[in-house]
C-alpha cells in the first residue's frame, strides 16, 4: 500500500485495490510527473513556488528524459437511496460491490463494502483505493445486493454473491466523477435482468484525494563538521536527496545548491513532495564529486530533528559495505508544511481540458496519403467499418478527453486540402460550413471528416503554422473571459512539414498559452521533424526572433510504434497532458476556484 | 499640445503665474502617462551564461529603440552575487511604456567583484507584441540573450503584466531619464 502512503497519515482504510505493485509503480511515476513539472518551473526560476534541483543544470537534462506518467491515488465512497425492498419483515441488508471493467471487457472486482442491516438508503464506510489514469478511460461497474440473513457473520470476501438477492447496477466512467463539482456523481440503479421500469433506487459514489498527496515539505538544512576534502580551500558541500525504492535502489529526487569553502553549510530550503518522497529518505552530503557522507532517515525523523533541534551523524561506507560513523552532522532548521494543488482540485472546481482537431489532407507520397477512395491510402475509409488510422486516432484521444469538456463542442480543422474553389487552405473548416469549426462530439467529428474527404481533394503542402495560429487565437480569447481553459490541439499527420521554423515559432508563441499540442504521426514517414518539436530531449526551441518557449507543450506519437502494441495512442500521448496542464496553472500561481479568495 | 478647455475654465488666465505653470506641468504629464502603458515586469532569472564566472550580475530594462527618451527610465534589478552562470534575482519592478515604443531591451549586466565600472554582459530585445495582449495576462517569456556583437550568450527568463486599469498608478513615479534602483527581495 505503499502509493497512498498512509504509513505516514495512518488511519486509512483501503480495500481491495488491484494489487500493491500497480501502487508502487503509480509512486515512481508520480515522482517523475512531478519533477517534470519541477524541472519546467526551475528553468524559470520561480523558486517560490516549487522548488527540487538546484544548482546543477546537468539534471534537467536527465529529468526530461524520463517518460512521465500521470496517475493519483483515489478513494471512492458509496451511498445509495431508495433502494428496492425485498425482505419481507425487514428491509433490505444491502452490500455494494465495485468492479473495474478492463478493456477486453472482462470485470475485475475492486473490492466489496460491508453489509449494512435493515436500511434502504445506506452509507457505506468501506472506502475503494483506486488509481485514477487521466490517459485512460477507466469503466466502473457497481453492483448492489440484499445480502441474506444467514451469511451476515461471514467475512464479505467470501460471500457467494450468485446466491444473493440482487438490488441493480450502475455503471459510469472514473473521469465523470472527477469532472463533477464536488466530485459526486448519482446514477440511477439498472436491472440486468427484469422489466427496466422496475424502480431500483439510485447510487452516489464520491471521489476524493488523500489529503496526503498534496502534502509538500520546506525544509532548511544546515551541517556542521563535515570532513574536508579540498587540499588548499575547504570543500564546497551540497545535499543530494534520494528516495529509496523497494529494491533498495535510492533514486535522487532533489538537490541543494552548492555552499563554497565550508564545512558548517546552511542551505536555502528545499521543497520535497510527499509523493516523491515515500517514507524513507537518503541524504548524501557530497564536496565536488567526492561524497562526504550518508544517511538514511525517514520524513518523521526529519520533522523530529527540527523539533527537538536535534542532529543526526552522517555515515561513511566503505568498498566491504561496512559503515562508519562520521562526525559530520545534519541539522534542520526548518520544517514547514504545505500543499500543493493536484490537478483534480483543478477539475472538479471546474476548470476544463478542451478539445481541437486539425488532420492533415495532403496528399505526401502514392504509398501514403494517396487517393481516399483507393485501399492504399491512409484516408482509406473501409466499408466494413475497420477504422483507418486517422479514425482511430481521433476516437482514442476524444474519448478521453471529451469527459474534461462540458459542452462537447470540438473545433475540427484540415489543413493541406485543395477545397471547393479550387484553391489549397491551410486551414479549414473539417464541417465544410465558412464560419463555424465547432462540430458536436467525437461522432461529430468522425462525421465532419468523413464529408471532408468527399469535398476537398489532397493536396499540399503540409503546414502546420496556419492551424496552431487559429487554435492559439481561440485559446487566447479564452483568456478574456476567465482562466479555467486549458486546450489540447490534436494533429493527426503523415509527417513531413515544410514549415518547419514557421511551426516552432507558433509553438513559441503558444508555450505562454493555456494550451498543448497533441501530434500522431500516421504512416511510414520520416518523422524527425516531429521529435525535434516534442521537446522530449530537453532542449528548449527557439523561434526566428529568439524568443524560447517557456514550457514543453508538445507531445509527439508515431502511431506506426503503437501498432500491436499494448499502449494505446491516446496513453502515450495523453500521458504528460496533466503535467503541462499543471506547470502552466502553477507557474501563473492560479487556484482552483473552490480555494479562491 | 492641445489644452482641455474643461481643465482649463477661462478664470484659469486670472490665476497666479506658478500656480498656472503647475497646473498646465501636471497636466501635461497626465496626458503623456493616458497613452503609456505601464507594465509590470519580474525578471526571473537567466541561464547559460558563458564567460562570467563568478561574477555579481543583475539586469536593467528599457524601452526599446523608438521609445520617447524624455519620458523613458531604466529599472534595474538588485545584485545577484552567488548565482554565478544561473544567476536568478525573482524582483518585480513597473516600468512606463511609451506608445511609440515597439519593444523593450532586457540587458543582462555584470559588476566585477574587485570593484569597477559594471559592463554589458548581453541583451535581448522583446517585441511590445509579445506581450500587449490580453491586458492583465501574466506572460511568461524566454528570450535569447545576444551580445553586441550578435554572439548568442544564454537565456534570461521574466514575467510581464501589462496593467489595465491601474495603469495610472504609476503618475507618481519620476519621469525622465534617470535610473530608479529596485533592491532585491528575500535576502
Amino acid at each position: 500500500m505503499g502509493g497512498c502512503f498512509s504509513d505516514v497519515k495512518g488511519g486509512q482504510q483501503a480495500v481491495g485495490t488491484g494489487g500493491s505493485s500497480g501502487l508502487a509503480a503509480h509512486a515512481t511515476a508520480q515522482q517523475e510527473a512531478n519533477d517534470a513539472v519541477g524541472y519546467l518551473v526551475h528553468s524559470r526560476g520561480l523558486r517560490g513556488l516549487y522548488t527540487t534541483l538546484e544548482v546543477d543544470p546537468l539534471t534537467l537534462i536527465e529529468i526530461s528524459l524520463g517518460k512521465r506518467n500521470f496517475a493519483s491515488c483515489l478513494q471512492l465512497s458509496l451511498s445509495a437511496s431508495k433502494l428496492r425492498d425485498l425482505d419481507v419483515l425487514s428491509k433490505s441488508d444491502p452490500l455494494a460491490v465495485l468492479h473495474l471493467k478492463r478493456t477486453d471487457g472482462i470485470l475485475e472486482e475492486l473490492g466489496r463494502t460491508e453489509v449494512i442491516m435493515n436500511n434502504l438508503s445506506p452509507t457505506w464506510i468501506t472506502k475503494f483505493t483506486i488509481n485514477y489514469q487521466f490517459e485512460i478511460v477507466q469503466h466502473l461497474v457497481i453492483g448492489v445486493y440484499d445480502v441474506d440473513t444467514k451469511y451476515h457473520n461471514m467475512p464479505v470476501k467470501t460471500i457467494n454473491l450468485n446466491e444473493q438477492d440482487y438490488l441493480g447496477e450502475a455503471s459510469c466512467v472514473l473521469s465523470e466523477i472527477v469532472t463533477k463539482p464536488s466530485s459526486s456523481l448519482t446514477l440511477t440503479l439498472q436491472q440486468k435482468r427484469g422489466p427496466s421500469s422496475v424502480r431500483s433506487g439510485t447510487i452516489t459514489v464520491h471521489a476524493e484525494e488523500p489529503v496526503s498527496s498534496r502534502n509538500a515539505f520546506e525544509i532548511t538544512f544546515r551541517c556542521s563538521k563535515l570532513e574536508n576534502k579540498d587540499v588548499f580551500s575547504k570543500s564546497d558541500p551540497f545535499l543530494r536527496i534520494s528516495k529509496v525504492v523497494e529494491s533498495g535502489i535510492t533514486i535522487p529526487v532533489c538537490k541543494t545548491e552548492v555552499v563554497n569553502n565550508d564545512l558548517n553549510p546552511i542551505w536555502k530550503p528545499v521543497t520535497l513532495r510527499m509523493q516523491q518522497l515515500g517514507s524513507k529518505a537518503c541524504f548524501h552530503t557530497r564536496g565536488k564529486h567526492e561524497q562526504l557522507g550518508t544517511l538514511q532517515t525517514s520524513v518523521a525523523d526529519i520533522e523530529k530533528l527540527a523539533w527537538e533541534r536535534g542532529s543526526a551523524n552522517f555515515y561513511a561506507h566503505s568498498h566491504h559495505g561496512a559503515k562508519k560513523m562520521l562526525k559530520g552532522q545534519l541539522f534542520v532548521d526548518n520544517f514547514i508544511e504545505k500543499s500543493q494543488f493536484s490537478f483534480l482540485d483543478y477539475i472538479s472546481s471546474g476548470f476544463q481540458l478542451n478539445f481541437m482537431v486539425a488532420i492533415d489532407f495532403t496528399e505526401f507520397s502514392a504509398s501514403s496519403n494517396g487517393d481516399p477512395r483507393h485501399t492504399s491510402s491512409l484516408h482509406f475509409i473501409d466499408p466494413s467499418g475497420r477504422l483507418n488510422s486517422y479514425q482511430q486516432a481521433i476516437i482514442s484521444v476524444g474519448e478521453v478527453l471529451q469527459f474534461y469538456d462540458s459542452d462537447k463542442h470540438f473545433p475540427a480543422w484540415g489543413f493541406g486540402g485543395r477545397i471547393s474553389h479550387g484553391s489549397v487552405s491551410h486551414c479549414f473548416n473539417l464541417n465544410g460550413s465558412p464560419g463555424e469549426s465547432e462540430v458536436s462530439g467525437v461522432e461529430g467529428i468522425m462525421a465532419a471528416y468523413a464529408m471532408a474527404l468527399h469535398n476537398v481533394a489532397l493536396s499540399g503542402p503540409t503546414l502546420f503554422g496556419p492551424v496552431i495560429c487559429k487554435a492559439a487565437e481561440i485559446a487566447t480569447q479564452s483568456l478574456s473571459i476567465g482562466q479555467n481553459k486549458y486546450y489540447a490541439l490534436l494533429i493527426i499527420t503523415d509527417g513531413v512539414i515544410t514549415d518547419l521554423q514557421a511551426t516552432v515559432d507558433a509553438i513559441v508563441r503558444a508555450s505562454d498559452l493555456p494550451m498543448s499540442i497533441l501530434i500522431v504521426g500516421v504512416g511510414g514517414a520520416d518523422f524527425k521533424e516531429m521529435e525535434f518539436l516534442d521537446a522530449d530531449n530537453g532542449k528548449r526551441l527557439e523561434s526566428s526572433t529568439g524568443r524560447i518557449a517557456t514550457r514543453d507543450i508538445v507531445q509527439f506519437v508515431p502511431m506506426r510504434d503503437l501498432q500491436g502494441n499494448q499502449v494505446s495512442v491516446a496513453q502515450s500521448l495523453l500521458e504528460e497532458l496533466p503535467v503541462q496542464f499543471l506547470s502552466y496553472m502553477w507557474s501563473r500561481d492560479i487556484k482552483p476556484f473552490s480555494l479562491r479568495s | 499640445m492641445q489644452i482641455n478647455p474643461m481643465r482649463f475654465p477661462p478664470r484659469f488666465l486670472t490665476l497666479p503665474y506658478k500656480e498656472r505653470t503647475m497646473r498646465i506641468h501636471a497636466h501635461t504629464l497626465q496626458q503623456r502617462m493616458e497613452r503609456a502603458a505601464t507594465i509590470e515586469i519580474t525578471i526571473l532569472s537567466a541561464e547559460e551564461l558563458r564567460r562570467l564566472g563568478n561574477t555579481p550580475t543583475f539586469v536593467a530594462v528599457r524601452p526599446g529603440v523608438g521609445g520617447d527618451v524624455r519620458s523613458s527610465q531604466t529599472v534595474v534589478t538588485g545584485i545577484d552575487c552567488d548565482g554565478g552562470r544561473y544567476p536568478r534575482w525573482n524582483e518585480k519592478m513597473r516600468l512606463a511604456l511609451p506608445p511609440s515604443s515597439r519593444s523593450i531591451t532586457v540587458e543582462v549586466c555584470c559588476r566585477p567583484r574587485g570593484g569597477g565600472r559594471a559592463r554589458r554582459v548581453a541583451a535581448a530585445e522583446v517585441p511590445v507584441s509579445d506581450f500587449r495582449w490580453p491586458e492583465d495576462y501574466l506572460h511568461l517569456l524566454s528570450y535569447r540573450l545576444r551580445e553586441a556583437d550578435g554572439r548568442a550568450n544564454g537565456i534570461v527568463n521574466f514575467s510581464v503584466r501589462v496593467l489595465g486599469g491601474g495603469a495610472r498608478e504609476c503618475n507618481n513615479k519620476p519621469q525622465g531619464g534617470f535610473v530608479t534602483v529596485g533592491y532585491p527581495v528575500g535576502y
